[in-house]
């Protein structure tokens, strides 16, 4: 066990025991997803890829990689991404 | 819309295309910078488009040169264009204002004038009135004084109990309320029943007055039923021996009453028709043409349809409209929408019996039209009357209806008050 996945588990632990929101006390991204006509990210660390039919998405560790059809961007702004379309698989990468 | 994108349209924005290989970095440095972009689009492989603000624009320029892709503006949309481009177009805008303008000055003037609630008084009494005031058609609304209006109309018609005048867009409204006048309370005042019409008395019911008439009896027309005038008797009547006060003296003059009773009658009412055997009727075809014809003076030209009917035997039906021009030798303007249609006649010949039974029919309708509501039929009879013509028939109904004939009808007499006032107390019980 490294010291980073250590140092993890204990701010799983404290944001357990606080009741706070996991997406806040863990930097996570928070993805909405409404039906299959829109991907709402928020907190992420920008785009890595862009085209018709795939988009990735860096967030903290990893990526976030959706695939579908005719993607537009339709909100990009610091921490939140809107992206329309015909959303077809949201995948977690590490 | 969302107040956002209301925003991003009156401060104006761009539709950009960023020509190069990695759009995703000149898109992360740019919201890097706080630049907003959206509904970004890719597409082809090097080629992706993408909104943005005017005023953000600029900045861009910088970040272009730095991730080596090309930007160039597609289209602009928001209020600075629009503004840019009306500005190059000054009729244009002359026209929109002089359009709001216009409407905004017809909309202050009375188009319509409209009067509600009238019963007995013509509203064209009422429109004649507020037009000589002042409220007419081509008014400007600002210049009505409109609580000085409705006093002046209420106080030149006293049978107004309330008149409101308000303004619904260009409609001037009067909304007026009648008096409801009671007729003057003649209960009390002393009368006779007459009748109105010649009959035999069929039943006859005194309440207040004296009988002067009897059942089986005829009577004439403004012949008295009931009197007002009460002859009293000429023996009082007995009283008990030596007991209290005598009762009422009996008065030498008549008492006067308001005669009160139900009077029914038999009255015979007459009626006559004639009828050929042979009708000549028409019917229509189903078939019809309109034509629509503008009229200037005497010249008359059709603008549609045909210039003169199209069928043999037909009947017309007429719309028109018409304007003057010119004050001192007006031509009439006239549009005319004229729609014919044709009609086939026929002959119907009745047997003399159907015949007879129509004009019957015919006659009877003639008396019930001046029959009273309140009537009740008990016979009718019907007799043909010998013609010389035997295409013809002649029909004579006689109805015998039963009904009130009595009427009140006042005693011009001076009469004393205090008497007035005793018979009063008594008929009030």
């Amino acid at each position: 066990m490294s010291i980073k996945d250590h140092k993890e588990q204990v701010q799983q632990t404290v944001a357990g025991l606080f009741d706070l929101p996991r997406d806040i006390a863990l930097n996570l991204p928070k993805v909405v997803i409404i039906g299959n006509i829109q991907v709402f990210v928020e907190n992420h660390r920008g785009i890595i890829e862009y085209a018709p039919e795939k988009v990735r998405i860096s967030i903290n560790r990893g990526e976030l990689e959706i695939r579908g059809s005719q993607l537009v961007l339709r909100n990009i702004l610091a921490d939140e991404i809107a992206l329309d379309g015909k959303i077809e698989a949201v995948t977690f990468r590490e | 819309m969302s107040l956002r994108s209301w925003w991003t349209y009156i401060l104006g924005y761009v539709l950009i295309s960023i020509q190069g290989p990695f759009p995703e970095r000149f898109v992360n440095m740019a919201v890097a910078r706080g630049i907003f972009l959206w509904d970004i689009t890719r597409i082809t492989e090097d080629k992706t488009e993408a909104k943005v603000r005017i005023d953000a624009f600029r900045a861009m320029r910088h970040l272009a040169r730095r991730t080596r892709c090309r930007v160039r503006i597609k289209s602009k949309y928001g209020l600075p264009f629009l503004i840019i481009r009306l500005r190059r177009r000054k009729m244009l805008v002359l026209g929109g204002v002089l359009f709001c303008a216009a409407l905004y000055l017809l909309s202050s003037f009375i188009w319509f004038i409209e009067i509600t609630g009238t019963e007995k008084l013509d509203p064209w009494q009422i429109q004649h009135l507020a037009a000589e005031i002042g409220l007419q058609v081509g008014t400007p609304k600002w210049k009505l004084d409109l609580p000085a209006i409705e006093k002046t109309i209420s106080d030149h018609f006293p049978q107004l109990h309330y008149v409101h005048l308000y303004f619904r867009g260009t409609k001037a409204i009067v909304e007026v309320a009648e008096k409801v006048i009671i007729p003057e309370d003649d209960q009390w005042t002393p009368a006779h029943l007459v009748a109105i019409k010649d009959g035999v008395i069929q039943e006859i019911l005194v309440m207040v007055g004296q009988a002067q008439v009897k059942e089986g009896d005829t009577v004439k027309k403004g012949q008295v039923l009931i009197s007002g005038r009460i002859q009293p008797d000429p023996a009082p009547a007995g009283s008990p021996p030596g007991q209290g006060p005598t009762p009422l003296p009996s008065r030498p003059e008549p008492q006067l009453v308001h005669a009160k009773g139900i009077v029914r009658a038999r009255v015979w009412y007459q009626g006559y028709a004639e009828m050929p055997l042979v009708q000549t009727d028409e019917q229509l075809t189903g078939r019809s043409q309109t034509g629509y014809y503008l009229e200037i003076g005497n010249y008359c030209i059709t603008l549609k349809g045909p210039d003169i009917s199209p069928y043999p035997v037909y009947r017309t039906e007429v719309w028109r409209w018409e304007y003057q021009i010119g004050k001192p030798k007006p031509v009439t303007l006239r549009l005319l929408k004229t729609t014919f249609r044709e009609v086939v006649i026929y002959h119907r010949e009745h047997s003399p019996t159907q015949t007879q039974l129509l004009a019957e029919e015919q006659a009877l309708t003639q008396i019930k039209s001046v029959l009273p509501p309140d009537s009740l039929i008990l016979a009718q009879r019907s007799e043909v009357i010998p013609t010389n013509d035997a295409y013809l028939v002649r029909v004579k109904v006689v109805v015998e209806a039963l009904e009130e004939i009595a009427e009140p009808q006042p005693i011009h007499q001076e009469t004393r008050r205090t008497q007035g006032s005793q018979i009063r107390r008594k008929t009030a019980r």
